[in-house]
């Protein structure tokens, strides 16, 4: 695991994943399946994607950093 | 000059570009090696990688068929968005761990890894069989979509035979002369293309026909109040059928031959920072449902014979016909269903090569294999061209349901990658099984239990056979050490 000073968060990004999915799709979608409040134009339940393809695209980001933040550039 | 021979023009010379990076794509590179053919020497950089993921999701479905799900089923195009977005995520932990494998153990496809692991030239053949055939139904799709794009927008003077030869025509040929770098570097001009143009497009109509999203959608709210709701009673889809759709794309997106083949294009870390630039790409589908949103209370349903018209629609009779229009269109729409068909056509090609015809023959030399998998580009592809133009809708109903076929490769990919009591016996009882359910619901049944998924419902009985066999089985030491090799790359 620790080879050229790479960390592992393997684990981690399981549960993301199987998260990512669960706020996308019933039962948990329904808390975001309405039209108001608009946010920007868009209703709500599209807005609630929206959010969430954002919240993936940080994660992401911050996954990559704890695992290669260490390697030499 | 008329608005279509503008168009003509501007098509034209898009396809001009496309085709001349295309081919010099390959230029330098051997012509003679399989390695470079099928994954390009597993040596890829970040940005072509980005672009020829990107491309994908960028099929002809974004200009015709997006736009006509946000047009007639409302909320649940949300699931378009929702694929995108999740689809790509699990490759950030598989795709490492397979190229890994790849490097080590000179795989060029998934049947490659799957036969070796299982020890089964069965599961490779059906694996290649199952893919060829997933492909072409996907294929005839985009050949369609290129064949109609130039039509409407010649106004019909370009018929649809001549329009989908010229435009696949090209794919082919790229694909034959530089392999996977030919579909890598025109998918960086497609994507780029397609993207432009959908946001200019999307915008453009939101605001002309509407004053922006909100009084856009504030008026659907108005009139279709469940629209935008999944599982409400006038919605048009139900939250079983919403939610499992997306699980399933999530677990099937890079069992996808031509995708998962690209583990072995690149290194684990270029793997990692295109998984993490794909929500971006998910957020560049927004504008493509908005040109199907903003269609709404403007193109009356009766207008049309199918909802994947809307978009020609709107153009034809809502924006005025504007050669510059028409032609950034056609380009567009050229690019999205292109982009998709080459990493298809070079996919289909390595899977005839290695997974369907070496197996058969192990002892063929690479040069053979080489030459196989060049001229099944042009046998796939004029298989896919035939049904496309000429083919009954017999043929093609035969096909339909891709996706729950392709999502069948999961518990033997996931079991060879994570599971060492995984065995051949397993493997294979759940692959002919879930292949089977699945082709019962697509032909012959009216509706699936709890109106899941067809694909859903074969990969649970998929699981269940696979896991269930395999537990059966013992295993000698000597193939459980074997095993625990692939867990522990």
């Amino acid at each position: 695991m620790a080879d050229n000073g790479r960390r592992n968060a393997t684990r981690a990004f399981v549960i993301f994943t199987i998260a990512m999915a669960l706020v996308m799709v019933f039962p948990i979608f329904a808390l975001g399946n309405r039209v108001e409040p608009f946010v920007l134009g868009l209703p709500f339940s599209m807005a609630w994607v929206i959010f969430w393809i954002g919240v993936e695209f940080v994660a992401l980001v911050a996954f990559f950093r704890y695992e290669h933040g260490a390697e030499g550039k | 000059m008329a608005p279509w021979v503008v168009a003509i023009i501007a098509m034209s010379l898009y396809l001009v570009f496309a085709f001349a990076l295309g081919i010099l794509a390959g230029r330098g590179r051997s012509f003679y090696s399989v390695s470079e053919y099928a994954v390009a020497d597993r040596g890829l950089g970040l940005f072509v990688m980005w672009f020829l993921m990107g491309g994908t999701i960028f099929s002809a479905f974004a200009f015709l068929g997006g736009p006509g799900w946000a047009y007639s089923k409302g909320a649940a195009s949300f699931y378009i968005l929702a694929y995108a977005a999740l689809g790509l995520l699990p490759w950030y932990l598989i795709g490492p761990k397979v190229a890994r494998l790849g490097a080590e153990r000179n795989y060029f496809t998934m049947g490659d890894l799957l036969g070796d692991r299982y020890g089964s030239r069965a599961i490779v053949v059906i694996v290649g069989i199952v893919s060829v055939l997933a492909f072409v139904q996907y294929l005839t799709l985009q050949i369609k979509g290129m064949a109609y794009v130039f039509n409407v927008l010649t106004e019909g003077h370009i018929p649809f035979w001549a329009g989908a030869l010229l435009a696949y025509g090209i794919v082919v040929i790229y694909v034959v002369t530089s392999g996977v770098r030919g579909a890598a570097w025109s998918d960086v001009l497609q994507a780029i293309l397609m993207l432009v143009v959908a946001w200019i497009l999307g915008l453009y109509l939101v605001y002309t026909l509407h004053d922006g999203t909100g009084p856009m959608f504030e008026m659907i709210a108005r009139e279709k109040p469940d629209f935008l709701i999944i599982g409400a009673s006038g919605s048009q889809m139900s939250a079983m059928a919403f939610s499992s759709a997306i699980i399933m794309s999530m677990i099937g997106f890079m069992m996808w031959p031509h995708l998962f083949m690209k583990s072995y294009t690149t290194s684990e870390r270029r793997i990692k920072l295109t998984v993490i630039a794909y929500p971006v790409f998910a957020i560049f589908l927004v504008p493509v449902l908005l040109i199907g949103f903003s269609a709404i209370g403007v193109v009356p349903p009766d207008a049309l014979e199918s909802s994947d018209q809307v978009l020609p629609h709107l153009i034809t009779y809502e924006i005025g016909a504007t050669g510059l229009v028409y032609g950034l269109i056609g380009a567009g729409a050229l690019a999205a269903a292109m982009s998709s068909s080459d990493a298809i056509t070079h996919g289909a090609s390595v899977s005839v090569g290695r997974d369907i015809v070496l197996p058969l023959k192990p002892d063929l030399p690479e040069s053979k294999q080489l030459w196989i998998m060049r001229a099944s580009v042009v046998l796939v592809g004029a298989f896919a061209y035939y049904l496309a133009i000429f083919g009954g809708d017999g043929l093609i109903q035969l096909l339909l349901g891709a996706y729950g076929y392709i999502v069948q490769f999961a518990p033997p990919v996931y079991g060879a990658l994570y599971w060492r009591r995984a065995t051949r016996e397993g493997a294979l009882a759940g692959l002919i099984g879930g292949v089977g359910v699945n082709c019962y619901y697509q032909l012959f049944a009216d509706a699936t239990p709890l109106d899941m998924n067809a694909g859903m419902v074969a990969l649970i009985v998929n699981i269940v056979l696979f896991v269930g066999i395999s537990l059966l089985a013992r295993q000698s030491d000597e193939i459980r050490a074997r095993n625990a090799a692939f867990v522990e790359t």
